[in-house]
């Protein structure tokens, strides 16, 4: 790999978390993701501020992005990582237990690249983690990301 | 109290009595009269003053002629005398001279024979006998006849003169007698003027009337004259000249006869002018006194004049009609007193000063005036205290201006309030002036309270109704997060249930015994089963949110769009299904499509036990309304339990027969019931279903 792809992946359900992280391991993408637990966390991230000022790493490659998440929702991390030039072409991925068309049309409206309902079905659950992961870091060409 | 009010026309004209008119009017009538009788009288005296002087010329016409006749005979026979051969020879005149004498016995007059010479000696005359000394013969003044005779050579009658010897009048006759080429003697004879008296006399002449005969020169010969006879007095004149002798007839009537008749016809006149005037005066004065009562008995009141005068029945017709006016003039001012009086709003009315015409109880009562009798009476005199302003008002009022205030506040001295609703409204009389004005007022406090009252209740409510609106709305509000909760924080654990079962299953599958592995998959089955319940609820709820967005909807083409759509998932089932064209209805096109998709999804359902499945969309006209029809002829439904249909949760069938979670028609209802419409649903069991439903247009 000439270039280091990852996931980071938003999420508060720690459970949610284990089958995501299950799935993405049985692909062998596992190792390629960071997960944080509210949207604080995300922008802190992503931004390089608070717990992770000054880490390591460029951009992830994608964000998998949960809608209701604490501190900060999903939808606000979506507005104002689209309102910071470092990360206003990240591809982004909502992926959430809600099919409210409200949150959908939003997600878009706020520049989500894709959205994504997690089905209750594991397996379908599996097989809807595992192609978006093969997609994103595999198949789609991102835009080029500035450290 | 009635106050009739006369005006008089802007065009005052000259009042003219009764009486007067009628004396006018009988002048007028008696003037042709008078006039016709003075024409007939005038005419008729022309007439008989022509007659008379017809009468006159011929009496003067055949007295002349007369005369003539009377000359004639005697120049006849003096003509024979001078013509008898004893003429010629001088020795025969003494018979001459018998013949002569025989003439003169025969007319009475006296014979003449002159010779022609300056003067004419006389040659014998029958007054003396033959022979004797006879002086020349004496010739007259005025028209003598012998000169005459001689100079025309013609018998000529000369004027009158008086006789030298007789003293009497008398008139010669000469006749001229020719030897050869000229004449030599001349025939006279003397006429007594009283022969022609006889004659004159014996005219028949009306009375008064006077006949003359006059000679050339004008002197009398003989007349005939009427009882009082002035010779000045002559009114008309008849003269006709004798052909015979110079002289003329001069027939006169006198004035006094020709005025006779004149005075006779003059008193006549003055007399019948005098009756009929009198007549005429009288009768005037009767009628106009009897017109004048009865016209001033009109405008009177009073009871009907004494029946002895028959009465005009005109009059008596004004008179009824004037009783009925009055009568209905009474009854309309009792009824407005009584109109006003009890009016129940403070009401009176005013003169142009202010003096008060009628009032109202309640006025009276209102202003402290209860009891006391204001007709008459002064505004300000019985209030001095009021204002500029309002007497500004009143004067406004008079120039003609309606003011009027529909809330008057009014602070009163003991500290009340009072709220009061007026008008001042002049009005007029039937000349078109302002006759004063009326006032109207009305305490509407107690309006004024209970308004107040409704606003403070109104905006109570109103901010009840904003209150429970913020309520509900929170409500809603409420209820849309806890949908997204349920969505979210429902869904998580199903999921994880779901998941680590499946996990567990994949990972531990050879530690886990047939029966573990069973309970691994039960646990699966209830969470989907949880899952799609959660599910339910989130579109239950979805139904009842958002803003409708109404506007025509083909449920026709929704229908089979979503028809196709069932047949594309399941294409091994059979289904015959029917749509008519056409079907609208105003809704909002989302909700429309998930009431049609729940409406068919269940009849393609439940129709599955059928032998041949049937699912028709249709339409009805029933009380007015158009009702959308969905009929399959599946599994149908117990009537007993159609009101179960329609709640949430609750279903007819088991889970085995027809899987389901009873949302389908909860949910179709709830639509429904946002639009404004209603559903209803009918069917027996084993008989298939049907589901109608409307929505306001």
């Amino acid at each position: 790999m000439a270039e280091h792809k990852t996931i980071l992946l938003v999420e508060d359900n720690p459970q949610d978390e284990k089958l995501i992280l299950r799935t993405l391991n049985r692909i062998n993408l596992a190792n390629e993701v960071f997960v944080v637990r509210d949207g604080q966390q995300a922008l802190d991230y992503l931004f390089r501020e608070g717990d992770f000022a000054g880490r390591a790493g460029g951009n992830p490659t994608v964000v998998m992005l949960d809608i209701n998440l604490p501190r900060v929702s999903g939808l606000e991390v979506l507005e104002r990582l689209r309102q910071d030039h470092r990360t206003h072409m990240l591809p982004i991925v909502i992926l959430t237990s809600s099919d409210e068309e409200q949150d959908r049309v939003k997600s878009y409206q706020e520049g989500a690249n894709s959205f994504v309902r997690k089905p209750l079905d594991f397996a379908e659950f599996a097989e809807t983690v595992a192609q978006l992961g093969i997609y994103w870091l595999a198949v789609n060409q991102g835009p080029k990301v500035e450290a | 109290m009635s106050t009739t009010q006369r005006q008089s026309s802007p065009q005052c004209r000259q009042k003219t009595s009764l009486a007067l008119f009628l004396r006018r009017l009988i002048w007028l009538s008696i003037l042709p009269l008078m006039l016709l009788s003075l024409w007939l009288v005038v005419d008729t005296l022309r007439a008989r003053h022509q007659q008379d002087l017809r009468q006159a010329a011929m009496l003067a016409g055949n007295f002349a002629t007369d005369l003539d006749q009377f000359l004639a005979s005697r120049i006849g026979a003096l003509q024979m005398l001078g013509n008898s051969p004893l003429m010629e020879d001088r020795s025969r005149w003494p018979e001459l001279y018998q013949e002569a004498r025989a003439y003169q016995s025969f007319f009475g007059s006296h014979v003449i024979l002159a010779e022609i010479g300056r003067p004419m000696p006389m040659l014998f005359n029958t007054r003396l006998p033959l022979g004797s000394k006879l002086p020349p013969l004496p010739i007259p003044k005025g028209k003598a006849a012998a000169p005459a005779a001689v100079a025309s050579g013609k018998p000529e009658v000369g004027d009158v003169f008086v006789g030298p010897v007789s003293k009497s009048p008398l008139c010669s006759i000469a006749v001229p007698i020719r030897r050869g080429n000229h004449t030599q003697y001349v025939l006279l004879t003397l006429l007594d003027t009283t022969l022609l008296q006889q004659r004159i006399d014996r005219r028949l002449l009306p009375e008064g009337w006077s006949i003359a005969v006059k000679d050339s020169s004008g002197q009398l010969i003989v007349r005939r004259s009427g009882a009082n006879h002035q010779e000045t007095d002559a009114a008309n004149r008849v003269v006709v000249k004798s052909e015979l002798a110079p002289w003329t007839v001069e027939l006169e009537i006198p004035k006094v006869a020709y005025r006779g008749p004149w005075v006779r016809f003059a008193i006549l006149l003055v007399l019948g002018l005098l009756v009929t005037t009198v007549a005429g005066v009288l009768g005037g004065s009767i009628a106009a006194g009897h017109l004048g009562r009865a016209v001033r008995g009109l405008v009177q009141s009073g009871p009907a004049p004494s029946p002895e005068v028959a009465e005009i029945a005109e009059i008596a017709e004004a008179r009824e009609f004037l009783e009925q006016t009055a009568a209905a003039k009474r009854e309309s001012e009792e009824r407005q007193e009584v109109f006003i009086k009890h009016a129940p709003a403070a009401l009176a009315m005013f003169d142009r000063h202010m003096c008060y015409l009628h009032v109202s109880q309640r006025w009276l009562r209102d202003y402290g005036l209860e009891g006391r009798d204001i007709i008459g009476m002064s505004h300000y005199d019985l209030f001095p205290e009021i204002t500029a302003e309002w007497r500004e008002f009143h004067q406004r009022g008079l120039a003609g201006e309606v003011i009027r205030s529909e809330a008057d506040r009014f602070d009163r001295i003991d500290g009340s309030v009072q709220w009061v609703r007026w008008e001042i409204r002049p009005w007029r009389l039937a000349g078109g002036g302002i006759g004063g004005i009326v006032l109207f007022s009305e305490d509407i406090s107690d309006v004024k309270k209970a308004q107040e009252e409704i606003q403070n209740l109104n905006a109570d409510l109103e901010r009840r109704v904003e209150l429970r609106t913020a309520e509900l709305k929170a409500a809603n509000q409420e209820l849309d997060a806890f949908a997204y909760a349920v969505s979210h924080d429902l869904r998580a654990p199903l999921r994880a249930m779901i998941g680590f079962s499946e996990a567990l299953r994949e990972d531990c599958a050879a530690q886990l015994s047939e029966e573990g592995l069973d309970h691994l998959h039960e646990i699966q089955t209830a969470g989907f089963r949880m899952g799609e319940l959660v599910d339910g609820l989130l579109v239950l709820s979805r139904s009842l949110r958002g803003t409708l967005d109404c506007q025509p909807v083909d449920v026709s083409a929704v229908a089979q769009r979503l028809l196709k759509d069932l047949e594309r998932a399941e294409p091994n089932r059979m289904v015959r299904w029917q749509i008519e064209e056409g079907l609208q209805v105003n809704g909002d096109p989302r909700m429309i499509e998930l009431l049609l998709t729940n409406l068919l999804s269940n009849a393609w359902k439940y129709s599955a036990t059928a032998s041949t499945p049937r699912i028709s969309v249709s339409s009805e006209r029933r009380d007015g309304r158009h009702f959308i029809m969905v009929t399959d002829n599946g599994a149908g439904f117990d009537m007993r339990h159609a009101q179960r249909l329609f709640k949430p949760f609750q279903r007819l069938h088991r889970q085995d027969e027809f899987p389901g979670i009873g949302i389908g028609l909860a949910t179709v209802q709830r639509i429904v019931n946002r639009h404004g419409g209603a559903i209803e649903a009918d069917g027996a069991p084993g008989k298939g279903a049907t589901f109608r439903f409307w929505l306001p247009s």
